[in-house]
């Protein structure tokens, strides 16, 4: 659906993406997992045409050239900084981009839209009076509201309540399953962990490598630690099979506790740079 | 103290690192003191009057061409009254001047109480300029008797002409008749030794100016005698017409064809609806801006639609405002303040194009800024400029000839003479066409260039 292919930004001195090549397909949704500044925004921004690039090419395929205005229809954006109108109730912001659009029933998208971020309550007051992460939801709402095939979501969960970012990551799912392209940059290892079928981890511009979770951590991640505490003290065992490890310490009995912690994308990040993905 | 210190050095560095408000803070002021410099000390400036002759006699073409050498007056020599009232108008000359038919004749007669009347017709909406061209018609006026008393041509002749008015007039006592008749005898002596006097020093090649201070003593003489006072204009109107100079300027206000001179709530009410349009450009100026912080700008640019057509849609919303501004307006001219309106359907035509012209020009202005308080700051220092150069607020003769060039494309110089046209001008459809033309260009222009500035803001 979404191909993007050896972009290249540059600011001034910085490179601010760096041949980042990555495509998502419908129905899928591709992680794009990066610390602060690692060019995640930017390359959503060239996704949609807002900047362009200095090298490579944005692809959506089936629809057309991207800088078309008619085309750019078929994208659903959240951008990170919020873009709705202070000044005007939920409702009417949704209303407001969703005549823009064109829909054909924009009241009843717009409810829909409202009601799936869980804003019914409040779609009548002033966006301006919402809390952060009710603005935040309302960000996401005008951009899924014309259910295009292709959503790019930059930080949906940001400032999110958990409860709040359960309910997110749920409706980013059933968007999905319903059959859209969605491109989710996120800095949360355990979102993408969550959701996404195909995780890029990104770093100075460059995708480092673009895999299932699955592959991924059997690839870059570290093998299970698996810790059995016994009355004598805790043994920590390192398992590509970690099954294995606790069945046959249950078999030899006397276990008091135990804990096994997965290979997570945080080790994965860390032995691909060395660095942790928040310090 | 530290605290203090700190807050402000760091607002320091916000003013300067946005770098139109920093431009607004030390060039605009600069700008400014040039401008209001060059308005209020400076040199040549003049302000233009249409003069028609009617008169074919010897005063009235020396009147004129004392006229036409004043530095202060730009003189355009007319054919007819009907064009000269048609220059003043259309807003191209400040006043006319009308030296008529009888003025030499009736000058001729002063001795006997005759004045002749030089008329004048304001531009109501020039008043500070028709002030100063009657001010210098009284000048020259006083100037004219003074030669007239010191040409021997001329006040021989006059002599002559004002006893035989005096001789018919009925409205004398003998006693009286009696008395001015000796008083012109010694006139005329006195006026017979200075004309011989004034021939020896043509003869001795004298320099003029000096024949001028000699004539100007005997010019004093005259009135030392008590026979032609000097009085002020505005008392020219006492019924004794001894008391009265032989020269009278008539001011009016022009008014437009069969219709009243204008009340001065008329003649404010264009100017009052200019700075509505400054109210309007100020609300939408920013608009292109405060969608860019909002970040809103960036959904605009994604819906399928042009960047053109969210011109347009806000562009709409400033044309739609300016147009209930000057609905209301007019509503509180007409029904609160009595103005009339001459013609209609050209008052609307007039609004509607001013309010193309404002939403254009707006659209330009949102598009120049990107940041929103420089849109702000920057557009209303603009705004305010063109409406004092464009907008009567200071009178086009104390401007420097640049600014009154400049004036010339300042879109409100143009809004307020079409609706001024329409209120009490008296413009008929070709006359206002030209304006109406010139707004259309600023506002197609606006569009245009508002488009080319946001797009070019679109794609970084
Ligand atoms: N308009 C700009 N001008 C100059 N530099 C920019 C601009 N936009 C982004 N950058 C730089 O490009 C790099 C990537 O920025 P970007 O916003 O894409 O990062 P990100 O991955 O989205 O980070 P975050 O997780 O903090 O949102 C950063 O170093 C940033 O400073
Ligand atoms: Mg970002």
């Amino acid at each position: 659906m979404l191909v993007l292919d050896d972009l290249v930004k540059n600011f001034g001195a910085l490179r601010a993406v760096d041949g980042l090549s990555l495509r998502v397909n419908r129905g899928e949704i591709f992680g794009l997992l990066g610390p602060n500044g690692a060019g995640k925004s930017t390359t959503i921004s060239m996704a949609i045409g807002l900047i362009t690039p200095d090298a490579g090419s944005v692809t959506y395929q089936g629809l057309g050239s991207p800088t078309h205005h008619m085309v750019r229809k078929n994208v659903g954006v959240a951008p990170q900084t919020l873009a709705i109108y202070q000044e005007l109730t939920g409702e009417e912001n949704v209303l407001f981009f969703a005549r823009l659009q064109g829909v054909d029933n924009p009241c009843v998208a717009a409810r829909d839209a409202l009601e799936r971020v869980g804003l019914t309550a409040r779609a009548h007051d002033r966006a301006a009076t919402y809390s952060g992460g009710m603005q935040r939801r309302l960000n996401l709402a005008a951009a899924f509201f014309h259910k295009p095939p292709l959503l790019l979501l930059d930080e949906p969960t940001a400032g999110v309540d958990p409860q709040s970012r359960t309910n997110i990551l749920e409706l980013v799912r059933e968007l999905a399953n319903e059959g859209a392209a969605i491109l989710y940059t996120t800095h949360y290892m355990e979102e993408a962990q969550k959701i996404c079928d195909r995780v890029g981890i990104m770093d100075e511009g460059k995708v480092l490598v673009t895999g299932s979770v699955e592959e991924l951590l059997a690839k870059h991640g570290k093998e299970t630690l698996v810790m059995i505490e016994r009355p004598g003290g805790e043994t920590r065992i390192s398992t590509n099979d970690p099954l294995r490890e606790v069945t046959s310490a249950l078999e030899a009995g006397d276990v008091t506790g135990l804990r096994v912690e997965r290979a997570d994308l945080e080790t994965v990040f860390l032995s691909l740079t060395g660095k942790r993905l928040r310090d | 103290m530290r605290v203090i210190l700190t807050i402000a050095a760091k607002d320091l560095r916000l003013l300067l690192r946005d770098r139109t408000n920093a431009f607004f803070v030390i060039v605009f002021p600069l700008a400014i003191a040039i401008f209001f410099g060059s308005i209020f000390g400076g040199s040549s400036r003049s302000i233009p009057v249409a003069v028609v002759i009617e008169s074919a006699g010897p005063a009235a073409t020396d009147f004129a061409n004392a006229l036409e050498k004043d530095s202060t007056l730009s003189v355009r020599i007319l054919p007819s009254r009907e064009e000269a009232d048609a220059s003043v108008r259309l807003g191209r000359v400040a006043a006319c001047v009308i030296i008529p038919k009888t003025f030499d004749a009736d000058l001729e007669k002063a001795m006997a109480g005759s004045r002749a009347i030089v008329e004048v017709h304001c531009d109501p909406a020039r008043q500070a300029e028709s002030g100063l061209v009657v001010g210098k018609l009284n000048e020259h006026a006083m100037r004219a008797i003074v030669r007239m008393f010191t040409n021997p041509k001329i006040n021989s002749k006059m002599l002559a002409q004002s006893k035989l008015a005096l001789v018919l007039n009925p409205n004398m006592t003998s006693q009286q008749r009696e008395r001015v008749s000796d008083v012109l005898e010694s006139v005329q002596e006195l006026f017979k030794q200075q004309n011989r006097e004034a021939a020896a020093a043509a003869a001795a090649e004298t320099s003029k100016k000096i024949a001028g201070s000699v004539n100007g003593d005997s010019a004093s003489n005259n009135t030392e005698n008590g026979n032609v006072p000097v009085s002020t204009p505005s008392s020219a109107t006492s019924p004794d017409p001894f008391l009265a100079l032989p020269i009278k300027i008539q001011s009016s206000t022009l008014a437009s064809e069969s219709t009243e001179p204008p009340s001065t709530f008329a003649v404010t009410f264009p100017q009052g609806l200019a700075w509505g349009f400054v109210g309007c450009i100020g609300a939408f100026g920013a608009g292109m801006a405060e969608e860019r912080r909002r970040g809103t700008f960036m959904r605009l640019l994604l819906a399928p639609c042009t960047i053109a057509s969210v011109l347009a849609g806000k562009s709409l919303a400033c044309f739609t405002t300016c147009i209930a501004m000057s609905v209301f307006m007019l509503l509180v001219a007409t029904l609160g303040f009595h103005v009339s309106v001459a013609n209609w359907p050209l008052l609307a035509l007039a609004i509607v194009t001013c309010s193309f012209a404002f939403s254009g020009f707006t659209m330009a202005l949102s598009g120049l800024f990107k940041n929103e308080g420089s849109a702000r700051s920057a557009g209303n220092a603009i705004v305010l400029v063109l409406v004092m150069i464009g907008g009567g607020t200071i009178p086009l003769a104390f401007m420097p000839p640049f600014l009154r060039t400049a004036s010339q494309m300042s879109p409100f110089s143009w809004a307020i003479l079409a609706i001024e046209g329409a209120v009490w001008r008296g413009f008929a459809f070709t006359e206002m066409l030209p304006s109406l033309c010139i707004l259309l260009f600023i506002g197609a222009l606006g569009f245009l260039l508002g488009n080319v500035f946001i797009q070019k803001r679109a794609r970084a």
